[in-house]
């Protein structure tokens, strides 16, 4: 489990409810001849706060490299009071913003869509956000933060020195969200090859990936399953692969050989892959971080990561 | 443009192809490409007033890639339909790179430089090219020359190899590019001003957002500017 350590006062989750952060989801359209068209987010998990989700277009017109995207959302906080002074977050008469950063990791472009200020004296009130995209600009997802920040310190008294006082500093998250725009989202790396002679399975890990960048994808990585050997109608791909033993066993076999191979290529930077740190979103570092964290993994010993991966995939059966 | 991808395998197949037998592999749809892409190398050789001999020698090598990267961002946007999208495509360069114009990387970096045609995703030559110019974009052709054309090759890794965790600030990388186009080139050179400007906004970026201090981009710029004087 990763931790780290803010040197000045952040968000908490008691901050979220004194101030009565209430966000709805994220409208989504397209303009097309003059027109908008509103496109339709499924929601696959999570809640308004923490959720991911696909767009689709009812018309099937929209397409990211052909049209726009326009994106919107409004949220309200009721008290903003407990945010400033002692137990908050920025000095009394300091001034908050709220933006929204998006990240396209895919098209490698990330931004920020600053929507709000927020002051001490603050009641209910409601803030509302509006971006376009361009088209030919978003790829894969789009993840969207929104996140407080400082706008503008004040006069900060003696005594409250201690906050972050560096204007345009990040002050914490109040929701977040993933919304696949193109493609199948996250798509484990398996491929079936016809290689007649060769092993029923292999591993494909490129030795010149960089784990701290690059993606886990086919590409880099992948576990490879050979339609050739006699053995293949017992993995059962047509039908149910989780109700196959023989499936179970060479997808655990197959993991331990792409952590242990991650390990050997990351070195010192192993730890830090443990802690959650120095990692790009969706590389392969990221991926042995949520084994690791998510799914339990054991890594401390090649036997207790061998065993682990295994009782995992046998619940799943 | 049907744009066509190759895969690491593909293009590793077609690199050790090449580099074999010499032949360009070039599918019969891709020959426009291969020529206006041939002629806009051949123009920047002339605008520099070099010979191919000539590439590797003083800082030709970084005009070149500076006056045939330019040329070919600005034609393949605007003949082809290159955008960020495909461009983040690396199957895309790849197959630009061992199967178009193989001829033109082996001519910039010799053959021996796989990382250049297909090996290495944020090495391939001509991504970086297109990036380079993407990130420092000045609004047209004459002003984005004008800020690039005392830079060097280390400034094109520094920026096209510093992405950042989620992809490229490109408004603020193009206000960091603006910032050191103007500043006198003895100065630039003797601190390796750009380079330490990336490296301390590699680090400030982690707790705040460019864009949202005090003067946007612009003013943080120069808060990282001011940093080293």
């Amino acid at each position: 489990m990763s931790e780290s350590f803010s040197p000045y006062p952040v968000l908490n989750s008691n901050h979220c409810i004194e101030i009565g952060y209430v966000t709805e989801m994220p409208g989504f359209r397209y303009t097309e001849n003059f027109e908008e068209y509103p496109l339709q987010l499924d929601v696959s998990g999570g809640n308004t706060v923490n959720f991911s989700g696909k767009l689709t277009d009812p018309r099937c017109a929209w397409y990211p490299s052909t049209h726009d995207l326009i994106f919107s959302k409004v949220c309200r906080i009721t008290s903003a009071y407990s945010l400033f002074g002692k137990n908050g977050i920025a000095p009394a008469n300091a001034v908050l913003g709220l933006a929204v950063r998006w990240i396209s990791s895919k098209s490698d472009e990330r931004g920020v869509i600053p929507f709000g200020e927020i002051i001490r004296t603050d009641s209910v009130a409601t803030y509302s956000a509006e971006y376009r995209f361009n088209k030919g600009i978003l790829k894969g997802s789009l993840k969207l933060q929104t996140v407080l920040y400082l706008k503008d310190p004040g006069t900060p008294a003696a005594s409250e020195m201690y906050f972050a006082l560096r204007p345009g500093t990040i002050l914490g998250t109040l929701d977040q969200s993933e919304v696949f725009i193109d493609g199948n989202g996250s798509v484990f790396p398996i491929s079936i090859v016809n290689a007649p002679g060769k092993s029923l399975w292999n591993v494909y890990y490129d030795e010149t990936a960089d784990p701290l960048q690059d993606p886990f994808n086919g590409e880099y990585v992948e576990i490879r399953l050979n339609k050739a050997h006699p053995d293949f109608d017992a993995l059962k791909i047509e039908t149910s692969m989780t109700e196959s033993t023989l499936f179970l066993e060479v997808i655990s076999s197959a993991m331990f050989v792409i952590v242990e191979a991650a390990k050997d290529s990351l070195g010192e930077d192993w730890n830090n892959v443990l802690n959650g740190i120095g990692y790009d979103p969706g590389s392969i570092a990221e991926a042995i971080n949520f084994f690791v964290t998510h799914l339990q993994w054991d890594v401390s010993t090649s036997a207790k990561l061998a065993g682990s991966i295994k009782k995992f995939f046998e619940t799943k059966k | 443009m049907d744009w066509k991808e190759l895969s690491r395998d593909e293009s590793h197949q077609m690199y050790d192809y090449y580099c074999d037998s010499d032949e360009i592999n070039c599918p019969d749809q891709y020959i426009p490409l291969r020529e206006d892409i041939l002629l806009l190398f051949s123009n920047a050789l002339n605008r520099i007033g070099i010979t191919e001999e000539q590439i590797s020698q003083k800082n030709n090598s970084y005009q070149l890639d500076l006056f045939f990267g330019i040329k070919l961002y600005t034609t393949l946007n605007q003949k082809y339909g290159m955008d960020v999208r495909l461009a983040s495509s690396e199957g895309v360069w790849r197959f630009l790179s061992v199967c178009v114009v193989p001829d033109l990387v082996a001519k910039r970096y010799g053959k021996d430089h796989p990382d250049r045609f297909w090996k290495k995703s944020k090495r391939l030559w001509l991504r970086v090219l297109w990036w380079y110019i993407y990130l420092s974009w000045q609004g047209s052709e004459d002003a984005t020359i004008e800020t690039l054309k005392e830079n060097s090759t280390d400034e094109i890794l520094q920026l096209v190899d510093r992405c950042g965790r989620g992809g490229y600030r490109v408004d603020l990388y193009r206000e960091l590019m603006r910032k050191n186009g103007l500043v006198e080139i003895a100065e630039r050179r003797k601190n390796q001003l750009f380079r330490k400007m990336m490296v301390l906004n590699t680090a400030r970026v982690q707790v705040l957002e460019p864009e949202l201090t005090t003067g946007g981009n612009r003013g943080y710029v120069e808060t990282l500017y001011n940093y080293f004087q």
